[in-house]
């Protein structure tokens, strides 16, 4: 009896309604983990996270009440051996180049190579939405950017108050969490939806990087330049990278270093250069769904 | 039968460019070869029945549902599109079973499922090397086991014969029948006619947009009565046959070749079934043996000649 007369065999697949961009994720962290150049990064940054490690671990060690060594004594003073928030606003920032890299190596072609490669008709007569497909693509690079961000500056913390497990430190660190998770993201985010709108609008993965490094390299020359010719240092938040510290900055309760000005007028941009890039973004793979 | 594909009056338009006019349609389940030139409407078709256009008139029902944005009738689906560049640093297993999780297939059934499919299409052997590596053919093979590893109902092939090997081509002819005669509704499209025959008598003539014809590609034939049916009958004594037909009505000419290994002679008739009939009473009154009859117009090209000619 042919099989459409006896009804058909029962589909095996998870009736996914939520979370279906989550195998997109994973799929483009899988490809991401076997790039070599990731890799490469990753055990940079990891070096970075090592050094700040032993930093924690050399702190607590010799930051006991009973310790009166020179060595002790000079490395109280010196600022930049201290664990304290400052520390991992540091840490963080530090990273931003590792993650502005890692976001231009697995998302500058995520788009455009998909378009290139037809693949959007494929995505698309799936049962998969755009949203989907955007959702998952921005979030394989909001993940690899945390985890080179959020991930290690928490369990520098927890090695922190697990060194020196004294109401004291908890009480000076418990927020620190939230605040690395949030300066985090304000640095991945706009990282992550930027190199997808670059891909998004770019031909292919090699247009999609110059492009993005263009436009954050120009945006920080023309914010010094301004700051410059009008003699006015507020000017310096035209400078994306230097409004992401100005928010950080704030999160980590740090005196003023980069602009003068209240941190809610970076939020604003930061704010802005997201939706921007993910207007783009939607416009761009909406568009495609439609005429895939 | 409820039909699988049913259109009535879809129409699709780019801007100014109609891709596809005013289509009354309706697929049963089987193989159905969408055939017509580059540009006569295709790909717009099965990426409309796929949902991935919106009709910008009239309605289409899939499974008796419209499928756009319908996950219920795209798990159904299976579609092997007609490109064929697709992620090069993955291996052919990998592809398969990532396309099966894109549709939600469990971790473990699309292993499975992928497995399955390679062996379908006979890349079991290569299916761990990286699709850079594969031919065209290995990545046409691999592309159709990513369509048919879900094991879907309805499943759209997009040229799907395009840059395989004839034993390929043979093995793809043999695969697409036998699902066919399981229940399934396989369309494919092509541009080939030789194609289209060799898998299918069900066909959908598209051009320029519309609906040429649907149906059985003889009764399609059978249908055409302003155009005479030409039949070749080769034979020892041809002029001793041909007589018989000269002053038949139906007759309206004849050629004759003496030339060739066996003499033939072409008969041009408006009632091929009287002739066939009158065929056999003056082969068996003159005693002739027949070697061979040939209708070279009964065929997917002469049919597609005269509907667009």
């Amino acid at each position: 009896m042919p099989i459409y007369t006896r009804s058909y065999r029962s589909y095996e697949g998870e009736v996914r309604r939520r979370f279906r961009w989550w195998v997109i994720a994973v799929h483009e962290l899988r490809i991401l983990s076997k790039n070599k150049a990731f890799l490469g990064l990753t055990a940079l940054a990891g070096l970075h996270f090592l050094l700040r490690v032993q930093q924690v671990v050399a702190f607590d060690t010799l930051n006991t009440p009973g310790q009166t060594s020179p060595i002790v004594t000079l490395m109280r003073q010196i600022e930049m051996f201290n664990v304290d928030p400052g520390m991992f606003f540091d840490f963080i920032r530090l990273q931003a180049p590792a993650v502005f890299l890692v976001s231009i190596l697995a998302g500058a072609g995520m788009i455009c190579g998909d378009f290139n490669n037809n693949l959007m008709e494929v995505y698309f007569s799936k049962p998969l939405t755009w949203r989907d497909y955007v959702t998952g693509k921005a979030m394989a690079l909001i993940i690899a950017g945390l985890c080179f961000t959020a991930v290690p500056a928490v369990f520098l913390v927890i090695l922190h108050l697990l060194m020196s497990p004294t109401l004291e430190t908890f009480r000076e660190m418990y927020w620190i969490p939230v605040s690395a998770t949030a300066f985090s993201l304000v640095l991945v985010l706009p990282c992550a939806l930027g190199v997808l709108a670059s891909s998004a609008v770019s031909r292919s993965e090699r247009y999609a990087s110059i492009a993005i490094f263009m436009i954050v390299f120009g945006d920080l020359m023309l914010g010094q330049l301004m700051q410059e010719l009008m003699h006015q240092r507020q000017y310096a938040l035209i400078a994306f990278p230097l409004a992401i510290n100005r928010i950080g900055e704030s999160l980590f309760q740090q005196r003023f270093q980069f602009i003068p000005l209240p941190w809610h007028y970076a939020a604003v941009y930061v704010g802005a250069v997201c939706l921007g890039a993910l207007a783009i973004v939607c416009r761009v793979v909406r568009r495609a769904e439609v005429a895939a | 039968m409820n039909p699988v594909i049913e259109a009535h009056g879809l129409s699709k338009w780019f801007g100014e460019v109609v891709a596809v006019n005013n289509l009354d349609l309706a697929v049963e389940p089987g193989v159905t070869g969408l055939l017509g030139p580059n540009g006569a409407g295709k790909s717009t078709f099965i990426k409309l029945a796929l949902g991935l256009y919106a009709p910008s008139r009239g309605t289409l029902r899939v499974f008796g549902e419209p499928p756009r944005n319908n996950f219920n009738i795209l798990r159904r689906i299976g579609y092997c599109p007609e490109v064929d560049k697709f992620y090069e640093t993955m291996t052919g297993y990998e592809f398969v079973y990532w396309m099966n999780r894109f549709r939600g297939i469990r971790r473990d059934i699309a292993s499975k499922r992928a497995e399955e499919a390679c062996e379908r299409v006979r890349m079991t052997d290569r299916m761990d090397d990286l699709i850079a590596e594969y031919s065209k053919g290995m990545r046409q093979r691999i592309k159709l086991a990513q369509a048919l590893a879900a094991d879907p109902e309805l499943l759209f092939l997009d040229e799907p014969m395009t840059g395989l090997d004839p034993e390929g081509r043979e093995e793809l002819f043999a695969l697409i029948r036998e699902m066919g005669r399981e229940g399934k509704t396989i369309i494919f499209s092509t541009h080939i006619l030789y194609e289209v025959e060799r898998a299918t008598n069900a066909v959908v003539l598209l051009y320029n947009g519309c609906v040429l014809a649907q149906g059985d590609i003889h009764q399609i034939r059978g249908l055409i009565d302003e155009r005479p049916h030409t039949v070749t009958v080769a034979c020892a004594v041809p002029h001793l046959l041909a007589r018989h037909f000269v002053n038949e009505s139906a007759t309206l000419g004849m050629e004759f070749d003496t030339d060739g290994p066996i003499p033939s002679f072409t008969i041009r008739t408006r009632d091929p079934n009287a002739f066939y009939q009158r065929l056999n009473e003056a082969a068996l009154e003159d005693g002739i043996a027949i070697d061979s009859i040939q209708c070279p117009d009964d065929n997917l090209q002469a049919v597609f000649n005269y509907l667009v000619h």
